[in-house]
């Protein structure tokens, strides 16, 4: 039995996955105006910044599920399936994108890093794209890990069920990725990026 | 005993989030200590994720467009359409369903099947036996009858003569061997369609009556017909009853082309008697003497 237009965006995420399942399509289009957005920005991320790259897979994501909304897993929270479904698919683009990541990284090395070295003021812009860089060295899981957690802002909890590890493998990535680009972007004046981060 | 610390940096990143190095208790700094290489990582990692944190929520968000949504819709839409062709693909998880939902695929292949079959029985059975009722209907020669109710006189059989020629007829046939008898029966003239100059004659009776024949037939011979046909040559003035061949039913059973090659009609047989020729002659002709029986058929005509 269907659900009146307020309570798909009052049901969990499970309920309306049985109702797509059952061929509901106002709850399939629930899902997609709750989830759409965050799925958008987080290829936008993981995908070397590409807003058309992102919509694709979007629009490529929530085409697999209409089409199989059987293969949800029920016993598994929907919002980690989702990610752990959308990493997937950036693996997949990673395998078939080294050569576009290969030149995008010889294009992002191009800046200077004369005010960064000096360490007057820290460029927002700039460390964004130093950031991004850098993330994009990382290994795939290290630098979805890292996405998941700050910019999605996702427990350890389901960030590790969305990969199907442990938290403490979580944690392990979350520590390294951390020290590595600590070390890495160190150029930067830390006291000029903490002002930053509190301002 | 030495202590085994477990290993949680998520541990370090709440004092990264929380604690300069400089705020850390004692306690803290050496599990810091343990992990990190010294102060100034500390510092450059803590500013990292300050920084990351809030950089992360100052971050443009990009927006969906219109057109994706209206392409995701329109590919579940186009899912949830109802094909024919799943109860072909469908066969094969009859024998394997994994998933209650799955029912009502097998439902609606077995369901379209079964509707299929009865249809085909339908078709096969049924229809054929209302195709032969319906031949039988439409070999029936539309003909003309003349009877006269409440005549206790009406023959039997009726001599065939053209029309023109009917008053002329002087003496073709004998009276009907008994009125009450012939009280049910019919006279039926007809010509043939092709008008090749041949008249037939038929005369049917009903079966009450053929039963009570049967019993008062001074020849009393058996007779296994109730259709005695007389066929005249078209071209004859008078009809000439000795010329007259009558066409038997066990004739027409064992040569029906024959009989209707020759225009021969059979309209009924439901008699239990079968009436000899000589029986069908004597009544030919007393109708043929009987003046009533000639005046109906000169108004028929």
């Amino acid at each position: 039995m269907g659900l009146f237009s307020k309570e798909y965006h009052q049901s969990s995420d499970e309920r309306l996955m049985e109702l797509v399942v059952r061929g509901d399509e106002r709850a399939f289009a629930a899902l997609y105006d709750r989830y759409q957005r965050r799925l958008l920005n987080y290829f936008h991320r993981m995908l070397w910044s590409d807003r058309e790259t992102a919509r694709d897979h979007v629009q490529e994501l929530f085409t697999k599920l209409a089409q199989r909304p059987a293969s949800y897993d029920p016993s598994r929270p929907f919002r980690t399936w989702l990610f752990s479904v959308a990493n997937n698919m950036c693996k997949n683009a990673y395998r078939h994108q080294v050569v576009v990541k290969a030149a995008a990284l010889e294009l992002r090395q191009a800046p200077d890093r004369v005010d960064a070295q000096n360490g007057v003021e820290v460029d927002r812009e700039r460390f964004r794209d130093r950031l991004d860089e850098e993330l994009d060295r990382l290994d795939p899981d290290h630098k979805a890990t890292f996405v998941m957690r700050y910019h999605e802002d996702m427990a350890i909890k389901e960030i590790a069920a969305a990969f199907g590890c442990s938290e403490g493998t979580v944690k392990s990535r979350l520590f390294y990725t951390l020290k590595k680009l600590a070390e890495r972007l160190k150029e930067f004046d830390p006291q000029a990026l903490e002002r930053h981060g509190k301002a | 005993m030495e202590r085994h610390e477990r290993y949680d940096p998520e541990d370090i990143e709440h004092l990264l989030s929380e604690r300069s190095f400089d705020a850390l208790l004692e306690e803290e700094r050496a599990y810091v200590m343990r992990h990190l290489g010294g102060r100034e990582e500390y510092e450059n990692m803590r500013a990292l994720l300050l920084h990351v944190r809030h950089d992360e929520q100052q971050r443009e968000e990009i927006e969906g467009d219109e057109q994706t949504r209206d392409r995701v819709m329109g590919a579940f839409r186009a899912q949830q359409r109802p094909t024919w062709r799943i109860w072909l693909n469908s066969l094969a998880s009859v024998f394997a369903i994994d998933e209650h939902r799955s029912y009502w695929k097998p439902a609606l292949a077995f369901g379209s099947l079964a509707a299929l079959i009865g249809l085909g029985v339908y078709l096969a059975v049924v229809l054929p036996g209302k195709g032969e009722l319906e031949l039988a209907e439409v070999r029936q020669v539309p003909q003309k009858t003349v009877t006269e109710p409440g005549s206790s006189k009406e023959p039997a059989l009726t001599p065939v003569t053209p029309p023109s020629d009917v008053a002329a007829q002087p003496e073709t046939a004998a009276a009907p061997p008994n009125a009450a008898e012939a009280a049910d029966r019919s006279v039926a003239i007809e010509h043939s369609s092709d008008n090749t100059g041949e008249v037939d004659a038929v005369v049917r009776n009903n079966e009450a009556s053929l039963e009570e024949e049967s019993q008062e037939d001074v020849v009393g011979a058996p007779v296994t017909g109730a259709v005695a046909t007389v066929t005249v040559p078209a071209h004859a003035e008078t009809v000439d009853l000795d010329d007259v061949r009558v066409v038997e039913v066990r004739e027409l059973v064992t040569n029906q082309s024959m009989s209707n090659a020759s225009g021969v009609q059979i309209t009924k047989t439901k008699a239990r008697t079968e009436r000899s020729k000589g029986t069908v002659r004597q009544r030919s002709r007393n109708m043929a003497n009987d003046p009533e029986v000639r005046g109906l058929l000169a108004q028929g005509w």
